[in-house]
């Protein structure tokens, strides 16, 4: 199983996308998202790693995730990563060959992982708060109890969102899912108005982190599903935080443009996800 | 304070400055485990049950997924049972139920994550109308992980050597657990496979907050079957 989280059925990305002009500039994708990248080590390879590849010896004291490049799962908590910066060397993890190394940290077999000396964290919102406790720069929460805990109602209803995505993806399109992904995007919607400019006030917090990677991806859900696409119009909050988080460092260090999105994502309905696409 | 569910039809109970209040079903145990904290750590509260077939509107402003448990006082309201469950261990500070340490906290989720898949069977099993094939199977498959986590601990609790949050957390739907396997005799958790969790089961039987709030095997059943008769029964007893 490539990727428990992704749906499988018919859509219409069939087709590879040919070479686009964006990419004239910027001889090699990684390279230039490595270099702002900062806080991850660039001595290691980002290739993805695959069964049989023997596991990368870990130096003592040095924080590692296990990861795949376009996963948003494991964007999460490479975006708390750069935004706290917290140093980190980064392992691509082949999830079609699973390398048993990587199965005896997790055995969900699912990025993100972190990996530092003997001790192991695997799940992307467990993973997010475990550095948040344990590095205290940028706190990623309210100091309030109360505000906090407001904050982790709307992470843990979050899920709604993700599972409308991917179903609206997967049903092609359809109405029914549209529509359902509309309405849970609501409360988000209202939740930024009040809020302010990001969901955590003037700057952002654990919960723009956690959606974002989905919105980065806006273009391949658009492509499929043009009717439902988020705009100025129909989630004008939204759509304005989107722009805001494109500006951010954290973001700008981890992300994909929509080209490569499309292109992982033909790979991967192809049956054959280029995990290494870029580099 | 009445226990009778409050439903469509009923009107707001108002509340008393100052007073924490639970919105909560008897044999919900998403509801439970917060209720469970409250009792551990003596904290004074009102509940107000809700006929979760015929909710109030007033019910659906304050969660607008309309699940129990919710808190309420005075402006403050918090659902999700995890959310609540931490909130009243960090603002009430008695017998505190939350490890200090990060990496311990993140492995107890990690468990907890672990016996969520054990819970999502458990449901196809004892409410189920007939137990798809595979379900007992990967029950047993989802409670293994589980049970070699808390030989790992080698403690009586999964918390250490007393009860603490993650116990809470687990111990609800376990209370349902010998009910599905009355109504599904594969379904058992035997002590010859599972003898880590059978003692635990035994220890946590013994916590005064587990007696005050659990129900036995014969009110599960009753209430399961009144469930999937399609009239649950939220007010048995009363």
């Amino acid at each position: 199983m490539i990727c428990a989280r992704l749906v499988t059925r018919a859509s219409k990305l069939h087709k590879v996308l040919p070479p686009s002009a964006q990419f004239k500039n910027c001889d090699n994708i990684q390279v230039a998202g490595a270099r702002l990248a900062k806080y991850s080590s660039s001595t290691m390879s980002l290739k993805s790693h695959a069964k049989g590849s023997p596991y990368p010896s870990l130096s003592p004291g040095t924080l590692r995730i296990y990861s795949m490049r376009f996963c948003p799962f494991a964007q999460r908590t490479r975006l708390v990563l750069e935004h706290k910066k917290i140093p980190y060397e980064t392992i691509n993890v082949d999830l079609k060959k699973k390398p048993d190394w990587f199965l005896e940290r997790n055995p969900l077999g699912l990025v993100p992982v972190l990996e530092k000396d003997d001790q192991v964290v695997y799940e992307s919102l467990v993973c997010d708060d475990y550095l948040d406790q344990v590095y205290p720069d940028s706190p990623l929460y309210p100091q309030d109890a109360y505000k906090k805990a407001r904050d982790r109602i709307l992470l843990e209803t979050f899920s709604q969102v993700t599972t409308a995505w991917y179903k609206l993806l997967s049903s092609g399109g359809s109405d029914e899912a549209g529509e359902k992904f509309f309405s849970v995007l609501k409360t988000y919607e209202t939740a930024l108005g009040d809020r302010g400019e990001f969901f955590g006030g003037a700057t952002p917090s654990m919960l723009d982190f956690t959606a974002w990677p989905w919105f980065e991806r806006s273009g391949v859900l658009e492509k499929v599903a043009p009717k439902y696409a988020i705009t100025e119009s129909n989630f004008p909050n939204i759509a304005a935080w989107q722009k805001r988080m494109f500006e951010l460092p954290a973001v700008k260090a981890t992300m994909f443009d929509t080209e490569s999105h499309l292109r992982f994502f033909a790979s991967y309905k192809a049956g054959a996800p280029d995990y290494d696409y870029g580099l | 304070m009445t226990e009778k569910s409050y439903t469509t039809a009923s009107a707001f109970p108002a509340l008393t400055p100052g007073k924490l209040r639970i919105y909560s079903m008897r044999f919900c145990p998403y509801a439970e485990r917060t209720r469970l904290v409250l009792e551990h750590k003596n904290i004074e509260h009102e509940t107000v049950n809700i006929d979760l077939k015929q909710k109030p509107s007033w019910f659906w402003d304050k969660n607008p997924n309309g699940t129990v448990p919710i808190l309420e006082k005075d402006d403050k309201v918090l659902y999700e049972s995890l959310v609540c469950s931490d909130y009243i261990d960090e603002v009430y500070p008695n017998n505190k139920l939350t490890p200090s340490d990060p990496y311990r906290r993140a492995r107890d989720r990690l468990i907890v994550e672990l016996f969520s898949k054990a819970v999502t069977l458990f449901y196809k099993i004892a409410y189920g109308k007939d137990v798809p094939k595979d379900a007992i199977k990967g029950f047993h498959d989802a409670l293994g992980p589980v049970e070699k986590a808390l030989a790992e601990r080698g403690t009586p609790f999964f918390g250490g050597s007393s009860v603490q949050m993650i116990d809470f957390t687990i111990w609800p739907h376990v209370e349902r657990f010998d009910a599905m396997a009355q109504l599904v005799k594969e379904a058992r958790v035997t002590a010859d496979r599972y003898p880590k969790l059978t003692k635990w089961i035994e220890n946590m039987g013994k916590v005064p907050a587990v007696q005050k709030c659990r129900w036995d095997t014969p009110a599960h059943i009753h209430f399961i079957e009144t469930v999937k008769a399609g009239k649950p029964d939220y007010d048995v007893g009363l």
